[in-house]
């Protein structure tokens, strides 16, 4: 007779931050174009391109290699929730990915060229101490996609060329909350752990009207990922009464779960231009289309707290970027790069939260190029993360406070070819 | 050169990874401070709310989370006596022999599927339970000056000048007035004239909910109207100028919407016979007997009623609340006339606090527009909804009346917005997830055995008498 229960639970809610935010990309998938704050969609012309803009490798010849990897170290904090203590100041606990990069081209002939990408395009986490006071909204989370990506790019006239990419994407999520059984007075650890493949698309277009000037443009549509049957686990500690015990198990059964992602559509346009021998430019505008998701449903095999399925409304915004890069060729070896770029957040204010939580950035950038021999090149970068400073006062989950956050990343890539 | 040049880099790497770091903030957490306050010696008047009473019961395992109790914690204040009472307390069931209610299960395991039925039940006494020395020690009971904490549940606003025991007392027989006030040993002094011996430098007060909670928990039966406003501002006012001759700060706090609680608001007046389809109840209502629509609540208390065929509230063999000869008591219903009475006295009754306040310079707790808030909109705390439903909302206790141990923290949080604005304090708020990891898990207690027949029949939460306050 009384009102159906349901035990509320934020672990049904898949954070939509958790899994989408553009802070989770990553967009440092070349220590060249990295260097030059990632405008590289129009220059697109090292073994990278197959993922800035796959239209670029009709320019390289024979067969090349590319090795390189990020090191990503990024810093974050919360201060509040101001309704727990305005000034109480968390730091996550530091940590470091190491998103890697495979990349291989093969010319077939003068208009054809194939290419190989292996890439992580979303590979982040976050991790706070258990005992935090947003502990009810993430604990540690860690979000990966792994890019397997076939490319094939033709060179239609001089100076004009498209590519058509198709990529194996491996998806994977693990989320860890508390999930407080109020009836009970009791604190529970929910771990949600799945992973998928799923199929995405590239294309790219390169055009260059003059020996100075190059345009180019990249799309990708976006990627549904279809996560089944992901383990929902559930860690309450035992009160050491049996039937207390058997009433919190019987509400959170481990169990299965499934939930579609969409990974969002990424559009970007570049335009370069080579100012003297030594001095090119490029500005790409970059946009993420988060807009088009409103909702993120969860569903489970067995009802968690009562419920089978949870709708969390994401109401995202679309994120657009602008990246600026100069590079100076010192001398025929030598490249010295600089990069700069605007970075704007997808997640509205009252949808922040601590996962990872997202903002507006600057990035700056600095690196160089050195050609060893005639087959190998090294290019390294330092960039600069300084997100700003973002206070919530109109938080959905009663979680208001300034998020602070900053970033180092370090790159190394290498170049072969035969 | 080539050397040089990566000694370089490396070298500008690590300049920059050692100068690029997050900076972290002067302050990391707010430090105390009880600003033009002085929370020397604390005194909290009130009544059950102020006590600490919930899930029908005054006992020391929760009286160690009454807001009062909190505030004095944040606030710093080292001495914060309290009537601590004995497991399983003292409350609504103690005249049927046991104490605070407990949840035995949130989903009664015998009936599997349907809607979901917990089992409800208080505590029963153990033996040897000493009626008349109830309190957690020889400590608190003989403390030889009076408690700090002076609320009394099921105080009225008049007992606070007039009660010094049960007898006295506005109902005549509650006997927390012996339990917290301890006559004659203090001189047959009430709850003011024992704030007063403890010259206290602050005091928090919150009273006037008795006034108007009675009427609607017994479905305008008893009593059978709210206070006269014109008594309730008389007496208030009368009550202030008392307290204000301690020369204490104080602050105090108005009444929440009586009709808001889980207790009114958690039996549909619509019910489902076992027809597949819900019909709108039978009631006995003001304007006489009639179907309940949805202006009308059906009290907690209505919950084992419904449906009966003992024959105890209508002829044998006709289910209580679906025919006319048979309608749900009007003991167990706040018909829309008594809802609006009872709603008329809490706005009366609130304004006549906040003219009385001002005028001598006190400030209010609007606890009733932050409970209207949460009523209506939820609310989220660190990732955590609270809500006002009864069992899964989190904010009440098993009565559906009283707050739980969380929500008298989130009041306490109320009281200390209010404190450091008006006294220009920072006492930190209570830390909501930090209590949540603290609480002791309410175990079921596989081992006691209980007869729920018994249960529902005799002492039930949803057996008749409305709980005491």
């Amino acid at each position: 007779m009384l009102k159906k229960f349901t035990v509320f639970f934020s672990v049904l809610v898949l954070s939509a931050s958790q899994l989408s935010a553009s802070g989770f990309s990553i967009y440092e998938q070349g220590a060249k174009a990295t260097a030059m704050g990632g405008a590289f969609i129009a220059q697109a012309n090292d073994v990278s391109s197959v993922f800035y803009n796959p239209a670029g490798i009709t320019a390289l010849s024979g067969l090349n290699f590319g090795l390189g990897t990020t090191i990503i170290m990024p810093q974050f904090a919360f201060q509040g929730p101001t309704n727990i203590d305005p000034n109480l100041y968390t730091r996550a606990n530091e940590q470091i990915f190491p998103p890697s990069t495979f990349y291989l081209t093969y010319q077939i002939n003068d208009d054809l060229t194939l290419g190989f990408g292996f890439y992580t395009m979303f590979g982040l986490g976050s991790d706070w101490d258990k005992n935090w006071p947003g502990r009810q909204l993430a604990t540690q989370s860690e979000v990966q996609t792994f890019y397997l990506n076939p490319v094939v790019a033709y060179e239609i006239m001089d100076g004009l060329s498209v590519a058509a990419g198709v990529s194996a994407v491996i998806g994977k999520v693990s989320l860890g909350k508390s999930v407080y059984y109020g009836p009970r007075n009791v604190f529970g650890e929910s771990l949600l752990e799945a992973s998928t493949t799923g199929i995405g698309f590239n294309f790219g277009l390169q055009y260059k009207p003059t020996d100075e000037l190059s345009l180019g443009v990249t799309y990708r549509p976006n990627t549904l990922l279809a996560f089944e049957g992901g383990d929902a686990t559930f860690d309450f500690p035992v009160t050491g009464d049996a039937a207390t015990d058997a009433e919190i198990a019987a509400l959170f059964p481990n169990t299965k779960g499934s939930a579609d992602l969409t990974l969002p559509t990424l559009l970007g346009v570049g335009i370069s231009y080579q100012f003297t021998k030594a001095l090119t430019a490029e500005f790409d505008w970059m946009q993420l289309g988060w807009s088009s998701y409103d909702e993120l449903v969860v569903k489970f095999d067995d009802p968690v707290g009562g419920k089978t399925e949870s709708v969390a409304e994401r109401k995202y915004e679309d994120s657009f970027s602008l990246r600026l890069g100069v590079q100076y060729q010192v001398n025929d070896d030598l490249a010295l790069r600089l990069g700069y770029v605007r970075d704007n957040k997808a997640v509205p204010d009252e949808r922040v939260e601590p996962s990872l939580p997202g903002g507006n950035r600057d990035l700056y950038s600095v690196g160089f190029g050195y050609t060893v021999n005639k087959s190998l090149t090294v290019d390294g970068f330092y960039m600069l993360l300084l997100q700003e400073d973002r206070t919530i006062t109109n938080s959905v989950d009663g979680f208001n406070g300034t998020y602070t956050g900053m970033g180092n990343l370090f790159g190394v890539s290498f170049q072969y070819g035969l | 050169m080539k050397t040089l040049f990566k000694g370089l880099i490396l070298l500008s790497g690590l300049v920059f990874l050692s100068a690029c770091s997050l900076q972290d903030p002067d302050i990391t957490s707010t430090t105390l401070s009880t600003g033009n306050a002085d929370f020397s010696r604390y005194v909290a008047i009130g009544n059950s709310l102020t006590a600490g009473y919930q899930s029908g019961a005054l006992t020391q395992e929760h009286q160690a989370y009454s807001f009062p109790k909190y505030i004095a914690t944040q606030a710093g204040v080292t001495e914060f006596n309290q009537p601590l009472l004995t497991w399983p307390g003292i409350g609504t069931y103690t005249t049927s022999g046991a104490g605070i209610l407990k949840l035995y299960a949130l989903d009664d395991p015998s009936t599997p599927g349907g809607t979901p039925d917990p089992i409800i039940a208080p505590v029963p006494y153990p033996e040897g339970y000493n009626f008349a020395f109830p309190y957690a020690s020889q400590e608190v009971g003989f403390l030889a000056k009076p408690y700090n904490n002076l609320g009394v549940p099921g105080a009225a606003l008049v007992d606070v000048l007039k009660a010094t025991d049960a007898a006295s007392s506005a109902s005549g027989s509650n006997s927390f007035f012996d339990i917290v006030l301890r006559n004659p040993n203090f001189g047959g002094t009430n709850q003011y004239q024992q704030a007063k011996m403890l010259q206290p430098t602050f005091m928090t007060v919150w009273i006037g909910n008795n006034d108007v909670l009675g009427y609607a928990t017994s479905g305008g039966t008893s009593p059978a109207a709210p206070t006269p406003v014109d008594a309730f501002g008389f007496l208030y006012g009368q009550m202030l100028d008392s307290l204000m001759t301690t020369g204490a700060d104080m602050v105090v706090a108005n009444i929440p919407d009586v009709t808001a609680i889980p207790f009114m608001t958690t039996v549909p007046y619509a019910i489902d016979p076992g027809i597949g389809v819900a019909v709108p109840l039978v009631i006995q209502a003001s304007d006489g007997v009639r179907q309940a629509t949805s202006q009308d609540l059906i009290l907690l208390t209505a919950k084992s009623l419904i449906g009966d065929t003992s024959g105890a509230y209508g002829p044998a063999g006709v289910p209580v609340g679906f025919n006319a000869a048979a309608p749900l008591p009007t003991s167990v219903v706040l018909d829309k006339d008594e809802v609006a009475i009872a709603s008329q006295a809490v706005t009366d009754f609130n304004n006549t606090i906040a003219t009385l306040a001002a005028a001598r310079g006190i400030a209010v707790v609007d606890v009733n527009s932050f409970f209207n808030d949460v009523k209506s909109n939820g609310l989220p705390i660190a990732g955590l909804e609270f809500n006002a439903d009864f069992l899964t909302g989190g904010l009440f206790s098993l009565d559906g009346v009283h707050p739980s141990d969380l929500g008298y923290a989130i009041i306490a949080n109320e009281f200390i917005k209010t404190i450091n604005d008006k006294f220009d304090a920072t006492i930190p708020f209570v830390n909501i997830v930090a209590v949540m990891e603290e609480l002791s898990p309410t175990v079921i207690n596989g081992n006691a055995k209980f007869d729920k027949d018994a249960f529902n029949n005799v002492v039930g939460l949803f057996s008749g008498s409305a709980p005491q306050k």
